[in-house]
C-alpha cells in the first residue's frame, strides 16, 4: 500500500528520508516547482492559497489547494470549483464552521483535507469544535472526501501513517475510511491531475 | 330439475353463515396483525440485543494484553530521556486525551526501554490500540520524540526476540 503525504510545506533530504522510513511514496510539496523522483519517493509540486485569482495563474500539474478559514471563503463557490483540486480546512475553520458551511463544501464535489498539526491544535484550544464534527459526519456517510497529511515542517512533525489512522479512527472513522484518507483519496486526486500513480 | 324451498333455505343459510365467519375473521386478523408484527419485531430486538450483551461479555471477559516495539529515531544523538520519564510522559498524554479512568483500564505501561538501541516495548491492553497510538502521536508533536512503531505482539518474550534486548 502506497502511503501518499499531502502536504509538506518545506522539504530537505532529512524529511525525505524520514518520510521514506515511514512507507510514504508520494509526497506533494509547497517549496517544488517541477515533478521528480528522489530516494524512490515521488515529489509533486503543490501551491496553496486562499485567493483563487493565484491558483487560476499556477500550471496543469500542480495541486491546486483551496484554504477555507470561514464561510465567507466559500462564497466564491462556483470559481472554487472550477480551480480548485482541494479545499484545505485551517484551525479556525474546525472550530468554526457550521453544518451549512460543510453541505456547502460536501455539494462541490472536492475532497476536503484536514492537517493533523491543525487538528491537534484545535483540540488543544478545548472548544467545541463545531467544523470538524460536521465534517466527519459527512465523511462517514461518505459524502466528502477525506485527506489527512501530517503538514510537517520538520522531522518531528512526520508522523507515521498509523498514528493518523489511529486518530482517524479515535474521531469516529471507519479503519477502512482512515486508511482511504492516506491512500485512495490523495491518489484519486493525482490522477485526476495527470500523474501516472498507483495504489500498489 | 327443481330444487324445494327447504334446500334452496339452507343454501342461502350456508352462504350467510360463511360470510359472516370470513367478516369476522378479517376483522379479527386486522385487530391482531399489528399486536402480531409488534411480537415479532420484539422478539427479533431481544435476540440480537442478547446476542450483541454476549459477544459484549465475551469481550470484557478477556482482555489481551498486546506488546509494542517501537524505535526512537534520534539522528545520532543521545537519548536523554529515562524510562521513567518516557513512561510518564506517554501517560500524562494519554491521561489529557481520555482522563484516569481510561488510563487505568488501558493498562498501559513502558515495559522497556534500550538507550543503545533506541529501541522499547510498550503494553496495553488490545482493546485501547487506537488511543495508545493517538497519544504516542501527541507526544511526538509536542515533546519532538520521533516513534517508529516496528511491530506488535502477544507475548513479551516474542517482542523481547524482535527487539534482541534482555529484560
Amino acid at each position: 500500500m502506497k502511503y501518499v503525504e499531502f502536504h509538506v510545506k518545506k522539504l530537505n533530504n532529512e524529511l525525505v528520508k524520514l518520510l521514506r522510513k515511514f512507507k510514504y511514496y508520494i509526497i506533494v510539496c509547497d517549496n517544488v516547482e517541477r515533478h521528480e523522483i528522489m530516494n524512490d519517493i515521488m515529489i509533486i509540486p503543490r501551491i496553496t492559497s486562499s485567493s483563487t485569482d493565484e491558483l487560476k495563474t499556477t500550471p496543469r500539474n500542480v495541486v491546486r489547494a483551496y484554504v477555507v478559514e470561514s464561510k465567507n471563503d466559500l462564497k466564491n463557490y462556483p470559481k472554487i470549483r472550477r480551480i480548485a483540486n482541494v479545499i484545505t480546512l485551517t484551525t479556525e475553520a474546525l472550530i468554526r464552521l457550521g453544518p451549512k458551511s460543510i453541505e456547502k463544501i460536501s455539494n462541490l464535489g472536492l475532497p476536503v483535507e484536514v492537517c493533523v498539526n491543525d487538528l491537534i491544535n484545535a483540540l488543544e484550544t478545548s472548544k467545541h469544535l463545531k467544523g470538524l464534527y460536521n465534517l466527519i459526519r459527512y465523511v462517514i456517510i461518505n459524502s466528502v472526501d477525506l485527506i489527512v497529511s501530517s503538514c510537517p515542517t520538520k522531522t518531528s512533525e512526520v508522523l507515521h501513517p498509523i498514528f493518523i489512522e489511529s486518530i482517524l479512527e479515535e474521531l469516529g472513522l471507519s479503519s477502512v475510511q482512515a486508511k482511504k484518507a492516506l491512500t485512495q483519496t490523495p491518489i484519486k486526486v493525482l490522477r485526476g491531475i495527470g500523474y501516472n500513480v498507483f495504489l500498489k | 330439475m327443481y330444487f324445494s324451498n327447504n334446500e334452496v333455505l339452507t343454501v342461502i343459510i350456508l352462504i350467510m353463515i360463511s360470510l359472516c365467519i370470513g367478516s369476522i375473521s378479517l376483522i379479527l386478523v386486522l385487530k391482531t396483525r399489528k399486536l402480531i408484527e409488534l411480537f415479532r419485531l420484539s422478539l427479533k430486538s431481544r435476540l440480537l440485543r442478547s446476542y450483541i450483551k454476549s459477544i459484549e461479555m465475551s469481550k470484557k471477559r478477556r482482555l489481551r494484553k498486546r506488546y509494542m516495539v517501537f524505535e526512537l529515531i534520534t539522528y545520532g544523538k543521545n537519548l536523554n530521556i529515562s524510562k521513567e520519564e518516557l513512561d510518564a510522559l506517554i501517560k500524562k498524554c494519554f491521561r489529557e486525551l481520555f482522563g484516569l479512568l481510561e488510563l487505568s483500564r488501558s493498562g498501559l505501561s513502558l515495559v522497556v526501554i534500550d538507550k543503545n538501541k533506541f529501541r522499547g516495548i510498550l503494553r496495553y491492553n488490545s482493546t485501547y490500540r487506537t488511543k495508545v497510538l493517538m497519544a504516542l502521536a501527541l507526544l511526538q508533536m509536542r515533546e519532538g520524540i520521533i516513534f517508529n512503531p516496528l511491530r506488535t505482539t502477544g507475548t513479551l518474550r516474542k517482542a523481547l526476540r524482535y527487539t534482541r534486548i534482555t529484560k
